[in-house]
């Protein structure tokens, strides 16, 4: 994550604050916030950023910490890496927006139905800078990618949200709603394949039920389309590109300590 | 008290439930995937049955504030505002069960408590990022042991329950290895001069708990509901 994002958000997050309440908090943190060029020109920084100046930051250290570094793994199943996002424009849900518009996937307009665990009501203004609030938001900044034969894990450095597949026929019957679902993943062919049940999003009382397909490609990109079951019909949503970025390396992130810095949350 | 936090997790969220989990051990370095359960009380405390080698100063700072730890002061016990607990504090804990996942680059301890994710570089000793909640944790195998180098922890986590402390050049060695299909043994090398005269080690075994799996946990949530955020 690079520090010109990282200030970004923090910029972002007392702007929300004062100008636009409770839900304008979630949108500075979801990936709608971001432009390309904060992706196409993330830098690492972030070590300088995290440390308080301590560690100044070279390139080839990060080179050097990547998974695998470049170039990728030849092997199409062989998704272990790192990645940024890209959604694609102009495709389903991936539409140019107008300026203000809602991010694909955003947060629920203000005074969306309350009740149960989608309401918005569940956050406060402190916690919903650090709150998950639906599916589509789950493909953050900087993703790494980490599959063996039993399960697959989508690890998203921003506000440390994990998503969790595991290779298997059915579901878990026991699977409440949540804001990652339950996943299942298999493949077909080389296309990863991962069906997510009980998702839930918060200020819609039911949950949904989401299909992506993930196809490895020879620049090390990973190509996701994403589906929702409407109706009893798969329709398609968006789709995103996950982009090999072998140039950067996971870092922890705490969205709680950036709301405390910002009078949220626990004061 | 953080146990009664993590209590709470489990309780609010439908926790760790049911689940396809592999019933035996697995072969190989694979043997520690699965969802394991510490023993014990959540303290670490040395394996040879000796004091904890404090040093004056050290543990002065930590009696002052022990009570208020254990008792969940957010003031003093940061876990208590959502923050992470850091290492090897949540691992050693029996109330926060984990999963731990083995691929080739890295070794994943994934929580479900605030969906925390402990990563295990499983690659060549690098430069320290840092401090961070987890600290830099660099793996390597040796045979079937996975060992740990663990160093960078952050200011605002205890080694255990009790807020023991430890300095910011503090280095931990853990030695994760089989007992068996059904248990794992912890040997957690404490080295900080710092806080203690000398290195000490505990032991902490963990009982592996097929059935169960991780679900998601959102801590500031959870305290919102109880009434502890400000509105």
């Amino acid at each position: 994550m690079s520090a010109r994002w990282r200030n970004h958000r923090r910029t972002g997050l007392c702007a929300c604050v004062l100008a636009m309440g409770a839900w304008g908090m979630p949108a500075m943190a979801q990936v709608g916030a971001a432009t390309l060029d904060d992706i196409a020109d993330a830098p690492p920084q972030f070590k300088e950023a995290l440390s308080g100046g301590k560690i100044k930051p070279q390139a080839s250290e990060l080179t050097r910490q990547n998974i695998q570094g470049a170039p990728p793994s030849q092997d199409p199943r062989d998704l272990n890496g790192m990645y940024n996002f890209l959604r694609a424009p102009g495709g389903p849900g991936g539409a140019p927006r107008a300026p203000g518009a809602a991010a694909p996937g955003g947060p629920p307009p203000r005074g969306a139905a309350p009740g149960g665990l989608a309401s918005p009501r569940v956050s406060n203004v402190g916690a919903g800078a650090c709150v998950i609030n639906n599916f589509a938001g789950l493909t953050s900044y900087s993703t790494t990618i980490l599959i063996n034969p039993r399960q697959v894990l989508f690890l998203m450095e921003e506000n440390h949200l994990m998503r969790w597949a595991r290779f298997a026929d059915t579901h878990d019957p026991a699977a409440k709603p949540s804001f990652t679902g339950d996943s299942i993943a298999r493949w077909d062919g080389d296309t990863l394949v991962i069906d997510t049940t009980q998702v839930a999003t918060r200020g819609k009382p039911d949950t949904d039920h989401y299909v992506e397909r993930m196809t490895k490609q020879a620049d090390g990109n990973i190509a996701i389309e994403r589906f929702r079951e409407t109706d009893g019909q798969l329709a398609p949503v968006e789709k995103v590109a996950l982009r090999w970025r072998p140039d950067l390396h996971y870092v922890e992130d705490i969205c709680e300590d950036f709301g405390e810095a910002f009078g949220i949350g626990y004061q | 008290m953080m146990a009664k936090g993590m209590m709470m997790a489990l309780v609010t969220t439908g926790a760790l439930i049911g689940a396809a989990a592999p019933a035996a051990a697995l072969s190989g370095q694979d043997w520690i995937e699965g969802v394991w359960q510490a023993r014990g009380d959540g303290t670490l405390k040395p394996a040879d049955g000796k004091p904890i080698p404090f040093k004056p100063v050290a543990a002065m700072a930590w009696n002052a504030q022990k009570a208020a730890f254990v008792a969940g002061d957010p003031k003093v016990d940061f876990s208590r505002r959502c923050k992470p607990p850091g290492e090897p504090r949540l691992m050693s804990d029996p109330r926060t069960p984990f999963a731990v996942i083995v691929t080739k680059p890295r070794v994943l301890f994934a929580y479900q408590w605030n969906r925390l994710v402990r990563m295990i570089e499983m690659e060549a000793p690098r430069e320290v990022i840092g401090p961070v909640y987890f600290g830099q944790n660099a793996g390597h195998w040796e045979g079937e042991v996975l060992v740990v180098d663990v160093q960078a922890l952050h200011p605002n986590t205890g080694l255990d329950r009790t807020g023991l402390p430890h300095g910011e050049k503090a280095r931990l060695t853990e030695r994760f290895r089989s007992l068996g299909a059904r248990q794992m043994e912890a040997t957690i090398t404490i080295d900080d001069p710092a806080t203690y005269t000398a290195p000490w080690t505990a032991r902490v075994v963990f009982d592996r708990q097929p059935g169960l799996t991780v679900k998601e946990d959102i801590c500031l949530d959870r305290e919102n509901l109880a009434g502890k955020l400000k509105q």
